[in-house]
């Protein structure tokens, strides 16, 4: 049978002298990628381990040797997405030197990250929002890893130091938001307005508004001069 | 009653109260601030059904969804009813009121988490109030909302 090109391979069956570690982690890929496409397109609560072993072309006892269950199949492509993520971020943030910087290529390095994968982006901002209380707890640990980065802000002047005690979860909460409608309705195509009003409203609070909007022009500019 | 026929008188019920106390007063943000109370009473009145909204349904399917999105634009509204009292309208950012929902339910949702870390809602309106202000007003008018007791009722 031919296979679609954008398809992973499966792994024969039958004999093949496969080690059992390299067979569970080709068998773990093509999960992961099924979920990932089923999730996206029909929400986490229409897609059930059977479409995902289907599209996976896996095993239901292949699937629960790795997995549990839908659950745990679902947070570990979560996280996966998560720290995949989170690297791209820390490379983008090492090439700023002054915090507001950094915070603008975070900002701006997320953002690249949805508009390239929508699905991805789905996955890690709302459908992990519907995988109950532990895919709940699961997003709010990653606006925890988040906050430390944006705290650093009140250092910055003696009027930022004293702002709500819970400012940077909610910056992260109305920017996630944001993306998250955008995603949800399908209209995340352009980076740039969001990314000028992402900064804003990250670093407003802490450097004030007239600082904040020359920080968004700037990393906007030098993004324009990269393209 | 099934989920979207719950949600809906929810939300008829919530929209109700928040808005009557938003029409009590003349001027914003007082307008925002008497229904913010509102609005956090009612949260610390139903945590169960508060749960149900946030956790259960908010991004359960489309049709809650529009259900979600129909509730929140009465919110963003009044929100956004700041930039007809803005000093400078322009310098708002477009998606301000957007992104204060936004805020407003990252910090209320860990009230609805049951994680072990809820937060009292009405102790949290001066913060809240403090994010919906500071685009519109700016960072003194906001600064002044920490400050400001809730109503005596």
């Amino acid at each position: 049978m031919k296979r679609a090109p954008d398809e992973a391979p499966v792994v024969p069956l039958g004999r093949h002298g496969l080690a059992p570690d390299v067979v569970a982690a080709h068998q773990r890929e093509r999960l992961f990628e099924a979920t990932v496409e089923l999730v996206a397109k029909r929400g986490y609560r229409n897609t059930s381990v059977d479409q995902i072993v289907k599209s996976a072309r896996v095993g239901y006892v292949a699937f629960y040797d790795l997995f549990d269950g839908k659950e745990t199949c679902f947070l570990a492509a979560f996280d996966r997405i998560v720290e995949e993520a989170a690297e791209a971020v820390a490379e983008a943030i090492a090439s700023e030197e002054e915090w507001p910087g950094q915070i603008a290529a975070a900002l701006g390095c997320l953002i690249d990250l949805a508009i390239a994968d929508p699905k991805r982006a789905r996955i890690a901002l709302v459908e992990v929002q519907a995988a109950g209380p532990t895919g709940h707890a699961r997003y709010e640990e990653i606006v925890d890893r988040a906050v430390p980065l944006l705290r650093e802000g009140r250092q910055l002047s003696e009027e930022a130091a004293q702002p709500s005690e819970t400012l940077e979860e909610a910056v992260l909460g109305g920017i996630v938001w944001i993306v998250q409608q955008q995603l949800v309705k399908g209209e995340l195509r352009e980076a740039d307005p969001l990314l000028q009003e992402s900064i804003q409203i990250a670093l407003s609070p802490y450097i004030g508004d007239a600082e904040a909007k020359k920080v968004a022009a700037a990393t906007l500019r030098s993004r324009a001069k990269r393209a | 009653m099934n989920d979207v026929a719950k949600l809906e008188e929810l939300i008829a019920d919530n929209q109700r109260i928040v808005r009557r106390a938003f029409e009590s007063e003349d001027e914003w943000p007082d307008s925002l601030r008497a229904g913010a109370y509102a609005q956090a009473r009612w949260i610390a009145d139903h945590p169960q059904e508060v749960r149900f909204m946030m956790l259960e349904t908010l991004w359960a399917s489309e049709l809650t969804g529009a259900l979600r999105d129909q509730f929140l634009a009465e919110y963003t509204a009044m929100i956004d009813a700041g930039r007809a009292v803005a000093p400078d309208p322009d310098a708002v950012p477009p998606m301000a009121a957007e992104s204060v929902i936004g805020a407003i339910i990252q910090v209320l949702g860990r009230y609805s988490s049951g994680q072990g870390d809820e937060r009292d809602p009405v102790a949290a309106v001066p913060e809240m109030m403090y994010l919906a202000v500071r685009p519109y007003l700016g960072e003194e008018a906001a600064r002044r909302e920490l400050t400001i007791p809730p109503p005596s009722d």
